[in-house]
């Protein structure tokens, strides 16, 4: 097989499951956001319990600057929401990331731990920063709680607004 | 007692000279103070001599450990990110806590940097690292930590200090042996702004940051300045303090590295996670690992540095 159509099969393959899946499909590959710049999504529609990746906007990447350092927690940690999970380094300024929902850790970025300005270069894809398990409940909060894309990009809009101030 | 939490423009000059204890205080002071907006709080405050190596760094890369026992010279690990320094009484610090909407180290920079330009007659300016240089000289860098609901930005100020030790202190002869992704700092020439202007001194510099301070804020009055004992904030910061002077918090919260060294001519390559010798590779007959797999590296150190010269 070509490259090409290898990589087609791989896509297909790939996106086919999630249109069978009603219940969340308007909830998967959508992206949510807290008004702490951080994102959230879950992974796989597949799976029995719901895993979600976490990470930082693109908007928090460019007001850290380039980041140096990432501690990141280890598998199994548990947090509740808005405890902090992840610490940054960036241009000699140390920051927290803080989780947009209850979860355990299920797994870490760790492309992260050599290159942390993943996050920079790439912060929806290559460098998300921890998975992790949530509840049933939890994944309906998300929606509830969380702001959509849209939503984000207006909260943008009204923060940058008001710094200009 | 409450007092000293209470938000608004204000300044405190803390009376230690204990390393710990300013690290301690300036946490706390930054976690429980009600911070207002559109205020800032400076705290000035200066150390007996010390190494300060920033939160991601690797204290045996940054600074010559066996040097500085030898000459009871304290090492810490701070909050805040940044690279190595050497504080003494000749080098001022100073620390400027604000809520995290308002945090902005270019002005706190440009704001020292007019009011001692304009005082002292010199010709001080910030770099896009947020360093202040005098020439080709650095007099300061910068560091920082944010958090939830507030952020600090902190540097110090060379006055008078005693380059030599600072220049001894920070010379690692470790730094070529380790291999890892920690911070590392950025070596610069460095200046004491004394030896620029011989007025300048410690004193006549606190004095005219305070006053400064207040206009700056546009406080009509500079009463909101005190001078304060950490001592009498014991129970509040000795949790802290604790943290700071733990070899956990020096030693084993540095990034995982590799220490490479060479004996009869036979590379020795030591991995280290937490602080804990996690792997070593190299000649059995050179190295008897399981005298350190699992050790602490700290502890180790010294057999180590034994193993690397013979």
């Amino acid at each position: 097989m070509s490259n090409l159509s290898s990589f087609l099969v791989r896509r297909a393959t790939q996106y086919y499951p999630i249109r069978q899946i009603h219940l969340t499909r308007c909830f998967y590959n959508q992206r949510y956001f807290t008004k702490k710049h951080e994102w959230v999504e879950l992974t796989d529609a597949n799976k029995k319990q719901n895993e979600v990746r976490i990470g930082i906007s693109d908007y928090a990447q460019r007001a850290l600057g380039d980041v140096v350092y990432c501690e990141l927690p280890s598998i199994g940690a548990k947090f509740k929401g808005d405890d902090t999970f992840a610490t940054l380094e960036s241009v000699k300024a140390v920051s927290d990331c803080y989780m947009p929902v209850d979860g355990e850790v299920s797994g870490v970025n760790e492309k992260l731990k050599n290159e942390a300005d993943l996050i920079n270069k790439s912060p929806y894809e290559n460098g998300w920063l921890i998975q992790a398990i949530v509840d049933e409940k939890t994944t309906n909060d998300i929606t509830k709680n969380l702001m959509n894309e849209n939503q984000y990009s207006k909260f943008l809009e009204t923060t940058e607004e008001a710094a200009d101030h | 007692m409450k007092s000293i939490l209470r938000g608004g423009n204000r300044v405190l000059i803390s009376k230690s000279t204990n390393v710990y204890t300013n690290l301690a205080l300036e946490r706390y002071l930054a976690e429980n103070i009600k911070h207002q907006p559109k205020t800032r709080l400076l705290l000035l405050w200066r150390n007996q001599p010390c190494v300060v190596v920033g939160r991601y760094q690797n204290p045996f890369a940054e600074s010559d450990i066996k040097y500085l026992s030898e000459k009871q010279i304290d090492l810490a690990r701070r909050y805040s990110g940044g690279g190595t320094c050497y504080h003494d009484l000749g080098n001022l610090n100073v620390t400027i806590v604000t809520t995290r909407e308002d945090y902005n180290r270019k002005k706190n920079l440009h704001w020292i940097v007019n009011t001692l330009n304009e005082a002292f007659n010199l010709t001080l300016h910030v770099t896009d690292r947020d360093d202040i240089f005098l020439d080709t000289f650095k007099v300061t860098g910068s560091a920082s930590r944010l958090e939830r609901l507030y952020a600090y930005h902190h540097f110090t100020l060379l006055i008078n200090s005693y380059l030599n030790d600072l220049r001894r202190s920070l010379k690692s002869e470790d730094q070529m042996k380790i291999t890892s992704k920690a911070t590392s700092s950025v070596r610069s020439s460095v200046l004491n702004l004394a030896d620029r202007n011989n007025s300048i001194t410690y004193e006549k510099t606190i004095a005219l940051l305070i006053e400064k301070f207040f206009q700056w804020n546009n406080e009509k009055t500079t009463t909101s300045c005190d001078y304060i004992d950490p001592l009498l904030y014991y129970e509040h910061i000795k949790d802290f303090e604790n943290e700071l002077k733990s070899q956990k918090f020096l030693y084993q919260v540095t990034p995982p590295f590799v220490y490479t060294i060479e004996h009869e001519k036979q590379p020795i390559e030591i991995s280290v996670s937490n602080g804990i010798i996690t792997d070593i590779k190299g000649n059995d007959s050179i190295i008897d690992k399981k005298n350190f797999l699992g050790q602490l590296f700290h502890g180790v150190y010294h057999n180590i540095q034994k193993l690397n010269k013979t």
